[in-house]
C-alpha cells in the first residue's frame, strides 16, 4: 500500500491494521500527527477493542495520546461552564458549534479530537450584549486593529476570536455559519430554531442532526483549499455514522440541504466521505444531490483536487517522496501546531491557605 | 447565619499528611494544599453542614486557641477562600 | 544492536547525514537525522556506549538538526531541531546544533510520553534506591547529578525523571548531563576524568557542555529502581550542608510544580504522585561544595533524619 494511503487504511479498517508490520505503524502514527488525528485513532482502537492487539511500541504512543484526548475533554467541559456563566445574563440559548458542541453531546465525533477554540452561535442582534459579557469576565479580543475588527464583524460571521486573559483559551463568537461574503446564506434563525437542548445542562444546545453535518460540510472545501481536509472528512464521516438510523435521516438531511442553499457543499462531503473512508451513504442520496454538484470533466477535476488536496502535499505523498528515509524539510503550516491542549500546559492551580500568612496565594 | 459543607458533587482526592491536606479537584484537575488550620476547617465541613460561628468554635477548640477578633476574621478568611476555590459552599 | 563504539565512525557519519541512524535512549528508540559535523561529533563522543542501528523498523521520535533552507543560510549559519517534520523552536546558531539535538529530546519525550509523570529532575540510585532531585532552572541539580555520579551513584536521568504510573517505579533515561558556565570547571575539578563535549559559547543558557553519562548507567537501562528520597538541592555559597525535613503535602506541590505533564494526567498524575510522597522521604538541602554534598548523599542511608511526616 502506498505509505500516503495508511492513515487512511486505518481510519477505515483499524482490524485491518494490526496485522500491518511494524514499519507501518511507525509511518502511521507520524501521518496521524501530521493530520491532527492520532487522537481519532487512538479512541477508535479503543472503542474497538482492539488495543491489545497493537504492537507494543505503538501502543504505547496510542496510550499516550488518550491521556491527552481524556484531559482535553475534561478541559472542554470546564471552559464551556464558564462560557455559560458569563453570557449566563444575557438571556439567550447558548448554542455550541463543531468541537465543543460534538464534545458536550458525547457524539463519537468527539474522540480524540483536538481543537483550540469554543465556538459559539448568538442571534446578530445579540452580538454587542455578548462580547461586553465576555469582556466583563476576562476574555479580551485578539484583533485589536481597527481594519481586522471592521473585517471579522463585516465580512466574516463572528466576533474577532476573544481569548481569556487568566486561562488563555479562545472563544469565537458567530452569528451565522458562512461568510457574508459567500455566496449562500443559510439561514441563521432556521439553525438556532432547529437547535437541541442538552439534557442534564442548562441552557446549552448543539445543532440539529443534519445542520451538524451541513456545517461540517461547508468547512471542507473554503477558498479552494481543502486546509484540514481530512480531519473535517473524519468529522463528517463520524458524524454521519452516528445519526444514520435508517432512511429517514438521509431524507431529511439532503432536504435541509436544499432549504439551506447548501446542496453542493453536502454533495461534496457525501461524495468523499464515501470514496474515502467507506461511509455508507445510501445511493439515493448520493444521487439526489448529484444536480447541486458539478458533472463530467468539472466532477473529475474536483476529485482530482481532492484527492491530492486531502492529503499531502505530505511527507508521504508520491510526489514528494522518494524513499521514505529522506523526506524533504516540510513544514505545513496547519501542522505546525501541536495540537494545543485547551489549557496551557502547566496550567496547575495551587493554593496555599496559610493561617500566619492570613491570605491565599 | 451562613451554614457550610463540603461540596457533595464535587469528586475530591484527598490526601493527608501529618497536619496537611492536599486535594485534588476531579472537576477543574486543580490541586490545593490546606495547612493546618484550614485543613482543620475543611475536614470538619466534609460530612455536616456547619454554621460559620459553631466553625470557630471548634477550631478555637481545637487548637486551643484563645476567641478574639483575630481568629474569626481568621477563619471566615478561610471559609471564604474555600467557597472561592469552589471547595466548600454556603447551605 | 551493537553500540555506537563498535560501528565504523565514518559509516555513522554518512548514515546521519543521509537515512539517519537509530539510537537506544532508555526505553526510546530515537532516529537522528543531520548533517552537522559539529553534532555528529558531540554524538558519536557521548553516547558511544549506546545501542545504535542504521535501520529500525519502528523509532518513538523522528528528529532532525540540520540547516535552515531559507535566506539565513548564507548570512548566518543556523540550525533547528525538528520532530515527525514540525519545528518547534526557532533556529539558533549553527554552532548549538549539538545542545539543540538535547532539548529538541527533552522537548519529544516530555510532550508525549504520558504513560509516566514526567518530573523535571535529576534521578540517581545506588544500592537499590533511588533519590529524586527536582529543581527549577539554575539551582545546581545538574552540577550536583555530575558530581554524583562521578562517585559511584548511578545516572537514571539529568533532565527528566520517569515515574511509571502503573507501579511508581523510576525507569531510566540517561542521557548526558548538562553543565553551564561555572559548573563546567567545577566538575572538570572534581571528576577530571570526565568526557564533556566542547563548550558552546552564547546559549540562552549561557556557555554549556554536556557530559557522557557512566558506561554502567547506559548498560542497565533496563533496570528500574525504586524511589526512596526526594531532595531539593539549594546551591547556596559558603554555606555549610543542610539537609533539612520537608512536609510531605507541601513537597507534592513543589514536586508537581516541577513536573512537565502532571495537569495532563489529571487524577492519576495526583494518584501516581501521592503514592511517591508516601514512599519517600522528603528534604531540601543546601549546600556550597560537592564533597560537601556527596557526602550528605552517601549518608542517606545510614543517617537517622528525623522526618515530619
Amino acid at each position: 500500500m502506498p505509505p500516503d494511503r495508511l492513515i487512511l487504511q486505518a481510519l477505515r479498517d483499524p482490524a485491518s491494521f494490526l496485522s500491518r508490520p511494524l514499519g507501518d505503524w511507525d509511518i502511521l502514527l507520524r501521518q496521524a500527527r501530521y493530520f491532527n488525528l492520532l487522537g481519532r485513532l487512538a479512541s477508535l482502537f479503543q472503542q474497538q477493542s482492539l488495543l491489545d492487539w497493537v504492537p507494543v511500541q505503538p501502543r504505547e504512543h496510542l496510550l499516550w495520546d488518550l491521556v491527552r484526548a481524556e484531559r482535553h475533554a475534561l478541559a472542554v467541559r470546564s471552559e464551556v461552564d464558564y462560557i455559560r456563566e458569563a453570557l449566563a445574563r444575557v438571556g439567550i440559548p447558548l448554542i455550541l458549534l463543531k468541537g465543543a458542541s460534538y464534545a458536550l453531546a458525547g457524539l463519537p465525533a468527539a474522540a480524540g479530537r483536538y481543537f483550540s477554540d469554543i465556538d459559539i452561535l448568538v442571534p446578530q442582534e445579540s452580538l454587542n450584549d455578548v462580547e461586553a459579557a465576555l469582556l466583563m469576565h476576562g476574555w479580551i479580543s485578539s484583533h485589536h486593529d481597527e481594519y481586522d475588527q471592521h473585517y471579522y464583524r463585516t465580512w466574516m460571521h463572528e466576533l474577532p476570536p476573544m481569548q481569556h486573559v487568566r486561562r488563555m483559551t479562545v472563544i469565537d463568537v458567530h452569528h451565522a455559519i458562512v461568510p457574508q461574503t459567500a455566496p449562500v446564506h443559510p439561514s441563521p434563525q432556521k439553525l438556532r430554531t432547529a437547535a437541541q437542548a442538552l439534557p442534564d445542562a442548562d441552557n446549552l444546545f448543539v445543532l440539529g442532526p443534519e445542520d451538524m453535518v451541513l456545517h461540517s460540510a461547508v468547512h471542507l472545501f473554503h477558498d479552494g483549499e481543502f486546509d484540514n481536509g481530512l480531519r473535517d472528512l473524519v468529522d463528517i464521516d463520524a458524524l454521519l455514522r452516528h445519526f444514520d438510523a435508517g432512511q429517514r435521516f438521509w431524507e431529511s438531511l439532503t432536504q435541509r440541504a436544499v432549504e439551506m442553499e447548501l446542496s453542493r457543499p453536502l454533495f461534496y462531503a457525501l461524495r468523499y466521505s464515501s470514496h474515502i473512508l467507506g461511509t455508507p451513504v445510501p445511493k439515493g442520496a448520493l444521487q439526489s444531490l448529484c444536480k447541486a454538484g458539478p458533472s463530467g470533466i468539472f466532477l473529475a477535476g474536483m476529485d482530482a483536487l481532492f484527492q491530492r488536496g486531502i492529503l499531502g502535499p505530505s511527507p508521504w505523498s508520491p510526489e514528494r517522496r522518494s524513499s521514505l528515509a529522506h523526506f524533504l524539510l516540510y513544514v505545513r503550516a496547519n501542522a505546525l501546531r501541536m495540537p494545543p491542549v485547551l489549557l496551557a500546559r502547566h496550567l496547575f492551580h495551587k493554593a496555599f491557605i496559610s493561617r500566619s500568612k492570613g491570605n491565599v496565594h | 447565619m451562613t451554614s457550610w459543607r463540603v461540596s457533595p458533587d464535587r469528586e475530591l482526592l484527598i490526601r493527608q499528611w501529618s497536619k496537611e491536606l492536599v486535594v485534588y479537584d476531579c472537576r477543574t484537575g486543580d490541586t490545593h494544599l490546606l495547612e493546618e488550620l484550614a485543613s482543620q476547617v475543611f475536614l470538619l465541613l466534609k460530612h455536616q453542614s456547619v454554621s460559620s460561628k459553631a466553625v470557630v468554635d471548634h477550631i478555637a477548640a481545637h487548637f486551643a486557641l484563645e476567641m478574639d477578633d483575630d481568629l474569626v476574621s481568621e477563619v471566615h478568611a478561610i471559609l471564604e477562600n474555600l467557597a472561592f476555590l469552589s471547595l466548600i459552599r454556603e447551605i | 544492536m551493537l553500540d555506537v563504539s563498535s560501528l565504523p565512525s565514518a559509516d555513522i557519519g554518512y548514515r546521519l547525514k543521509s537515512s539517519g541512524v537509530y539510537l537506544r535512549i532508555g526505553r526510546f528508540t530515537v532516529h537522528i537525522r543531520s548533517e552537522i559535523s559539529s553534532l555528529f561529533h558531540a554524538l558519536t563522543l557521548l553516547y558511544k556506549d549506546y545501542p545504535m542501528s542504521f535501520d529500525a523498523e519502528f523509532a518513538d521520535f523522528h528528529v532532525r538538526v540540520t540547516r535552515p533552507l531559507n535566506a539565513r543560510r548564507w548570512l548566518r549559519a543556523q540550525a533547528v531541531f525538528m520532530c515527525d517534520g514540525v519545528s518547534a523552536f526557532k533556529p539558533l546558531p549553527l554552532s548549538q546544533a549539538y545542545p539543540m539535538l538535547e532539548w529538541g529530546l527533552n522537548w519529544c519525550i516530555s510532550g508525549h510520553a504520558h504513560g509516566y509523570l514526567m518530573v523535571h529532575a535529576a534521578v540517581i540510585e545506588k544500592d537499590g534506591k533511588a533519590v529524586i532531585m527536582p529543581a527549577p532552572p539554575g539551582s545546581g541539580k545538574s552540577t550536583l547529578c555530575a558530581g554524583l555520579i562521578s562517585r559511584g551513584w548511578r545516572l537514571l536521568s539529568d533532565e527528566i525523571a520517569l515515574i511509571r504510573l502503573e507501579d511508581g517505579e523510576l525507569v531510566p533515561h540517561p542521557r548526558p548531563v548538562s553543565l553551564k558556565n561555572a559548573s563546567i570547571n567545577v566538575i572538570r575539578s572534581f571528576a577530571p576524568d570526565s568526557v564533556m563535549s566542547p563548550v558552546v559559547n552564547d546559549t540562552v543558557k549561557g556557555t554549556v557542555c554536556h557530559v557522557r553519562p557512566p558506561r554502567d548507567s547506559v548498560l542497565r537501562f533496563d533496570e528500574t529502581a525504586i524511589p526512596a528520597w526526594i531532595v531539593f538541592p539549594k546551591y547556596e555559597a559558603s554555606s555549610l550542608p543542610q539537609l533539612t525535613p520537608v512536609p510531605r503535602a507541601q513537597a507534592l506541590i513543589r514536586v508537581a510544580d516541577n513536573a512537565f505533564n502532571y495537569s495532563i494526567l489529571g487524577r492519576k498524575g495526583f494518584e501516581t504522585l501521592a503514592r511517591l510522597i508516601d514512599r519517600v522521604e522528603c528534604h531540601n538541602l543546601t549546600y556550597s561544595s560537592l564533597d560537601d554534598a556527596v557526602e550528605v548523599f552517601a549518608s542517606l542511608g545510614s543517617q537517622d533524619v528525623s522526618h515530619a511526616a
